[in-house]
């Protein structure tokens, strides 16, 4: 048993790729992009200080949405009951209580553990959204992580419930006696305060100004502001403008002649417009909407510790999700858990000039039209009659239903609520289409979603409502053209027909090109085989656009196809660059456009390896190389491809080399120790264990390293002891649990490894080994026993 | 357009030579005088072009008709006499003809117009020379200055009919500074480019006022608080979902009360906010971005040539009316096609702050040259020309057979050529081809409304919806005024309904109603 399960765990033990080509510790993450200047968390000095001069936004502000979002845990923060009351799992029970000292805490109880009390140190949420509103709680690691806790409360339900992705999987659960604990994806906490892209499901956008740090040698520094989202979320840091507006040289004190006269102040701009701050109302469309979608978007990290104020598309690319997770439909309508983003791909924001602060009033979070003219609330037609005044005049010319009735306002037909579909139907979670569609019932029951008839004539067809529908409307108006593209592409279609119905430039959206361009790129894009007509002409089209999000992904689809350095001709026999040219290109893009660039060709290596190609992996990987020689992250994916196309040296040659640019990275330590002792190389495994372990005493996988040397050696106590503080740093990780089962198990102390066995297909569901450890060591058990 | 002997000569054969000696001896004892400033006004005829003071009757039985007053005169008599007229006539006085700042082409154009061209009597050699220089100017293009001039609100004309084509004085009071209406008199210059009812003309000419008449007509001007009512053609009943309609009133902030046969106008007092330099910038991005201010007004080098520039306006007009006439234009400039503001009293204030605050001097625009932006034929029917113009399109139309004009009635324009006129053109074009006189003016190209392919592309309601929220909301120039305040349901609709005529194609398919589209 133990020879089998040696070698698998060195190779399970090697760690996702994707993750860390996006990490913040490689040395690719490092270095301003813009010419901003850098922030820091001392540039921030929190929403207090705002208060004094301007009162009647910072009163606004306090009682809006974003100003109770969460925070410290108090009566005024949390709406859970902690009463006591036991939420009651399968395998245990956890009481939420106020002890004496006024500590929020989350007391868990399981038969056969020890009682473990987590205190809660910070509020995420007031359940204050109308689609469905939650409130989550985060503790303190010693790790100096901020950790999600399992228990979410929904304030719609008034129930208690769990996170089940990467367990269960069957989306948000309330708790009942039928729900193991570990059907929870967050028991024990995995996913943490602030972007590391090695955890997942990173949060950064639940309280303000939040960072997650690595500190080399002691763990991870979270900080953040508040758990509200504070003023300085859309204004960015404000500790310069404070120091302007209350320097002697402000004008401020100038319209005070009667004050006195003062020498000039260091912080004194020669600008004298200059506020110190990037007020908002200077924004245009797109850098406004960046200000809400640097939350209420999906997006890809291109750098870590993004501080509010920084250039976003310097840290995130909101178009980029399009590929891979596919977490909007063909429309652009959310597919999987999206936020409100999508309203890029709406007529409002594509032919319009709509933003989010055209209908939310910003400070208190109400509702306005697009003159800023007060409403009363979300169902206010005027959102949107101040823009389509023609609806206006005769209302139910177009409704078709009563004035006044529900079904006559705008939003019931063009923003109804859906619910995200990822999160199953068993917890409220619905949003407000922000993608502004017009019903369109047969679609919408095709690409499973209710629609917004259907919404409320619950018994009438899609068929029927259809009917209704071009009785009272006549030809709905055409789809964009990449959406219809979208919709009407198939698996196995030839390349050019692909090609003309998926990238349209010029037609649509940058949101909506980037669907189709990440569905060609992912369908039809092939290594080194060209584009063909359609797709070059087209490719080349969106290679020119503005957005570097496009522009990467046209230029790495131009990239990927073309023939590798020296070949004659791509495979489809049209003349064009080859893949040297294409890299010699990126030299004058810019520093965005060019990690982009890189990030993909990771990504396409990353499927690749998924697939065992790792051929294609090598190119690939190759190639970013040539846009990015030396990159920390992308030569650590390349030690996990070249280990697994069977080849150590090359593995040991990638990981000594990303070390070399970055060598603050634990995980590539551990890598290059299970790569030198899958070599023989014990002695130089443990090196690299004990150097990663010295990087990061809680790097888990170190000690699960060491303890495999151990217990291959032969010196099972001593495993057994690096098994335990792998166990003790980590206890989410189901596999320090699995070894430290064998290890235990070697020892014959069955009922010690039990629970630990038990723990690791608890937590690492899919793993089959850890089932057959348990097997066997029940087995063993049930037979010592007997005996 | 021939002249038809509907009165005889009151002018005759004046003897040129003599003239001086006695316009000269007229001025002088004219000064002598204290002149009473609403006489003067009425003497002088102030109210053949503007509204708001004593009609322009008195004027028109001393200035000559057209036709047989003016017919008899050599061209090159004329000729001479439109550079300086200030000779001729000293009986007349106070009244006198003004000195218009015409060129030598305007002065050939007309001469050959007023005379009709029977036949180049007495043509000297300056005259001759002149022609030669403007071989193109001929009696049709005189024929579009006598009305774009509106030559014809004293010197009566059978087709052309007398407009109130310059500003409501009804007002004076309310708008302007004394100091600077002082200053204005004494020479004037040029504040709406091209015209008061833009592309259609008009022209303050120079009275060569002495100091004491400025005096006296500033005095009276001043004590006109009242503007006339009634004289705004957009004052229709709001149309569902504009502020007015919904009981809010966009950027009110004490709004004004316009005149009504009770009373005159009142404005509520206002002084600009004090501004911080932030506050400046604010103005200026919004003025760039996201107002339409622009599209029409000339601020420094940028900005269109409709409105007046709004350089140092604070050294011409009051802060409060300043104020209130962006959020309510039609109550205090009735008539005028400046749209009332959508935006809200904050930034009403602000940008009014920020215009009366900027440091820069008061300074006149420059005529454009070539207006009108009327054809002189075809694009617009005759009864939308006189309907642009100021006529009441429903009333007949003038004829041989009438008699001597009358003051026109000062309603807006109702037919859709005419508020297209009058509200588009002056970008768009009479004819939809976007070749407004404004156009050239604008960062962004005015959209072709004749344009089959392209328009037929845009649904009727966003036609409407751009004429209500103006182009911000399309993602559009946002120089595109927003008249969802001024113009009411009926008229969007017409103005849609319009272009659909100029660019003779339907919107799309899918945007015409299945029920309500049959």
């Amino acid at each position: 048993m133990s020879e089998l399960h040696d070698v698998k765990f060195s190779l399970l033990f090697l760690l996702p790729l994707a993750v860390c080509l996006a990490c913040g510790d490689s040395a690719a993450g490092r270095g301003a992009e813009s010419e901003a200047p850098p922030i820091s968390a001392d540039d921030f000095v929190g929403s207090a200080a705002c208060a004094g001069c301007h009162a009647e936004q910072y009163g606004r502000w306090a009682e809006s949405t974003h100003g109770r979002a969460g925070g410290e845990p108090g009566p005024e923060t949390v709406i859970a009951p902690f009463d006591g009351t036991p939420i009651v799992f399968r395998d245990g029970t956890v009481l939420p209580v106020v002890d004496s000292a006024g500590r929020y805490l989350f007391v868990v109880r399981q038969e056969g553990r020890p009682e473990r009390a987590m205190t809660v140190d910070g509020v995420i949420g007031g359940g204050h959204m109308l689609g469905g509103g939650t409130q989550g709680f985060v503790t303190r690691l010693a790790d100096g992580t901020a950790r999600f806790l399992p228990f979410d409360y929904s304030r719609h339900l008034d129930a208690w419930f769990c996170n089940t992705a990467t367990r269960a999987d069957r989306g948000w659960q309330p708790v009942t006696p039928d729900l193991a604990l570990g059907d929870c994806g967050d028991w024990p906490p995995v996913r943490i305060l602030g972007t590391m892209s090695r955890f997942a499901n990173c949060q950064s956008c639940h309280g303000s100004q939040i960072t997650a740090t690595f500190e080399p040698g002691a763990g991870v520094d979270t900080r953040w502001t508040s758990l509200d989202i504070n003023c300085e979320s859309c204004h960015g840091p404000a500790r310069r403008h404070v120091e302007l507006m209350t320097s002697p040289a402000s004008f401020i004190a100038a319209a005070d002649p009667s004050g006195p006269a003062a020498p000039p102040d260091p912080a004194e701009s020669a600008d004298p417009a200059d506020i110190g701050l990037d007020s908002r109302v200077l924004d245009g469309v797109d850098k406004s909407l960046g200000v809400c979608f640097r939350c209420h978007s999906l997006g890809d990290v291109i750098r870590e510790d993004y501080l509010s104020g920084a250039p976003l598309a310097d840290y995130y690319a909101l178009l980029l999700p399009a590929l891979g997770d596919e977490p909007h439909l063909a429309d652009g309508r959310v597919a999987t858990f999206a936020y409100q983003g999508s309203h890029l791909s709406s007529s409002c924001y594509v032919d319009g000039s709509m933003t989010c602060v055209s209908c939310h009033e910003p400070h208190g979070l109400g509702y306005w039209d697009v003159n800023r003219a007060p409403l009363a609330s979300e169902t206010d037609d005027r959102q949107c009659t101040s823009c389509h005044a023609s609806k206006a005049a005769d209302p139910e010319a177009h409704t078709f239903h009563p004035a006044g009735s529900p079904g006559a306002r705008c939003v019931s037909c063009h923003m109804p609520y859906l619910q995200h579909p990822v999160i199953g139907d068993d917890v409220p979670f619905a949003r407000s289409d922000h993608t502004i569609p017009v019903p369109r019932p047969q679609l919408d029951g095709r690409l499973g979603l209710v629609s917004a008839c259907r919404g409320c004539h619950t018994d009438q067809s899609e068929l029927r409502l259809q009917a209704r529908v071009d009785e009272w409307w006549g030809v709905t108006k055409p789809q964009d053209p990449v959406t219809a593209g979208l919709l009407n592409v198939t698996d196995g279609m030839g390349r050019d027909l692909a090609a003309r119905l998926l990238l349209r430039p010029g037609e649509g959206g940058d949101m909506d090109q980037a669907r189709g361009l990440a569905r060609y790129l992912m369908g039809w894009v092939r290594l080194g085989e060209g584009l063909g007509r359609d797709g070059a002409e087209r490719i080349a089209v969106l290679a020119e656009s503005e957005d570097p999000d496009l522009r990467a992904m046209a230029m790495v689809a131009r990239h990927v196809a073309a023939p590798a350095r020296g070949a004659a001709s791509a495979a489809d026999g049209r003349a064009g660059p080859d893949a040297g040219a294409v890299a010699a290109a990126a030299r004058s893009e810019s520093a965005q456009v060019r990690r982009r660039w890189v990030m993909l060709l990771g990504f396409l290596a990353d499927e690749a390896r998924a697939r065992q190609d790792w051929g294609a992996a090598t190119e690939l990987l190759n190639r970013a190389l040539a846009i990015a020689a030396e990159d920390p992250g992308v030569l650590l994916t390349m030690g996990l491809v070249r280990n697994g196309a069977g080849d150590p040296e090359g593995a040991i040659d990638a990981f000594t080399r990303s070390l070399a640019a970055d060598p603050d990275q634990p995980v590539a330590r551990v890598n290059l120790g299970i790569v030198r002792a899958a070599a023989g190389d014990d002695e130089g495994a443990a090196r690299e264990y004990e150097a990663a372990i010295a990087l990061n005493p809680f790097e888990t996988m170190a000690y699960v390293n060491l303890g495999n040397l151990h217990l291959r050696g032969g010196n099972t106590a001593q495993a057994i002891r690096f098994y335990e503080q792998a166990v003790a740093v980590g206890p989410e990780v189901g596999a320090a649990h699995r070894n430290l089962a064998v290890a235990l198990g070697r020892a014959g102390r069955f009922d010690d490894a039990i629970p630990h066995a038990r723990r690791a297909v608890e937590f690492a569901p899919g793993d089959a080994a850890a089932r057959d450890v348990l097997r066997q060591l029940e087995a063993q058990a049930g037979g010592g026993a007997a005996r | 357009m021939s002249p038809v002997p509907w009165g005889k000569s009151l002018w005759g054969a004046l003897p040129l030579l003599a003239a001086a000696a006695f316009g000269a001896a007229a001025s002088a004892a004219m000064r002598q005088q204290v002149p009473d400033g609403a006489e003067l006004t009425k003497a002088l005829g102030c109210g053949a072009c503007h509204a708001g003071v004593p009609e322009g009757d008195a004027i028109r039985e001393v200035a000559p008709p057209f036709g047989e007053g003016m017919a008899p005169l050599a061209p090159a008599y004329i000729f001479h006499y439109l550079d300086d007229p200030r000779t001729v006539r000293p009986e007349i006085a106070p009244a006198r003809m003004p000195r218009y700042d015409l060129d030598e082409r305007e002065r050939v154009a007309l001469s050959l117009f007023v005379t009709n061209e029977r036949e180049l009597r007495g043509v000297d050699d300056a005259f001759r020379a002149a022609m030669a220089r403007h071989p193109e100017a001929d009696h049709a293009e005189g024929a579009v200055l006598f009305e774009s001039l509106s030559c014809g609100s004293c010197h009566l004309h059978p087709d052309i009919p007398p407009r109130t084509t310059a500003p409501d004085l009804g007002a004076t009071g309310l708008r302007v500074h004394g100091a600077w209406l002082e200053g204005y008199l004494a020479g004037p210059v040029t504040i709406r480019p091209a015209g008061t009812l833009p592309g259609r003309g008009g022209l303050m000419p120079d009275f060569r006022l002495s100091p004491a008449e400025i005096t006296a007509i500033t005095g009276f001007l001043l004590t006109l608080q009242t503007p006339s009512p009634g004289d705004a053609p957009t004052a229709a009943a709001p149309s569902p979902g504009t502020p007015a309609a919904r009981g809010g009133t966009p950027g009110t902030g004490g709004a004004p009360q316009p005149a009504t046969a009770s009373g005159p106008a009142r404005i509520p007092p206002w002084e600009p906010v004090a501004l911080s330099p932030f506050s400046m910038r604010k103005a200026e991005t919004l003025l760039e971005d996201r107002w339409s201010c622009l599209g029409c007004h000339q601020l420094g080098e940028d900005g269109g040539r409709i409105g007046p520039r709004l350089d140092g306006i604070a050294e011409r007009l009051r802060p409060e009316y300043v104020r209130h006439l962006i959020a309510h234009p039609a109550h205090l400039a009735p008539g005028t096609v400046m749209p009332a503001s959508l935006e809200q009293a904050d930034r009403i204030d602000l940008i009014a702050s920020y215009l009366l605050l900027r440091d820069a001097p008061w300074t006149g625009s420059e005529r454009l040259p070539g207006m009108p932006a009327l054809p002189a034929s075809g694009g617009a029917s005759p009864a939308d020309r006189a309907s642009a113009a100021g006529a009441d399109p429903a009333a007949d139309p003038p004829s041989a057979a009438a008699a001597t004009p009358t003051r026109p009635t000062p309603t807006g324009p109702t037919t859709p050529p005419a508020l297209y006129i009058a509200q588009c053109a002056s970008c768009h074009g009479v004819n939809g081809e976007g070749d407004g006189f404004n156009a050239p003016f604008l960062p962004v190209a005015p959209t072709v409304h004749a344009d089959s392919a392209a328009m037929s592309l845009r649904t009727d309601d966003t036609l409407y919806d751009g004429i209500h929220g103006g182009g911000w909301i399309l993602g559009k120039s946002q120089r595109m005024p927003a008249f969802g305040a001024s113009l009411d349901d009926a008229q969007k609709r017409a103005l849609v309904a319009h272009i659909r005529t100029l660019c003779r194609c339907l919107g799309p398919a899918w945007s015409r109603d299945g029920r309500r589209g049959r």
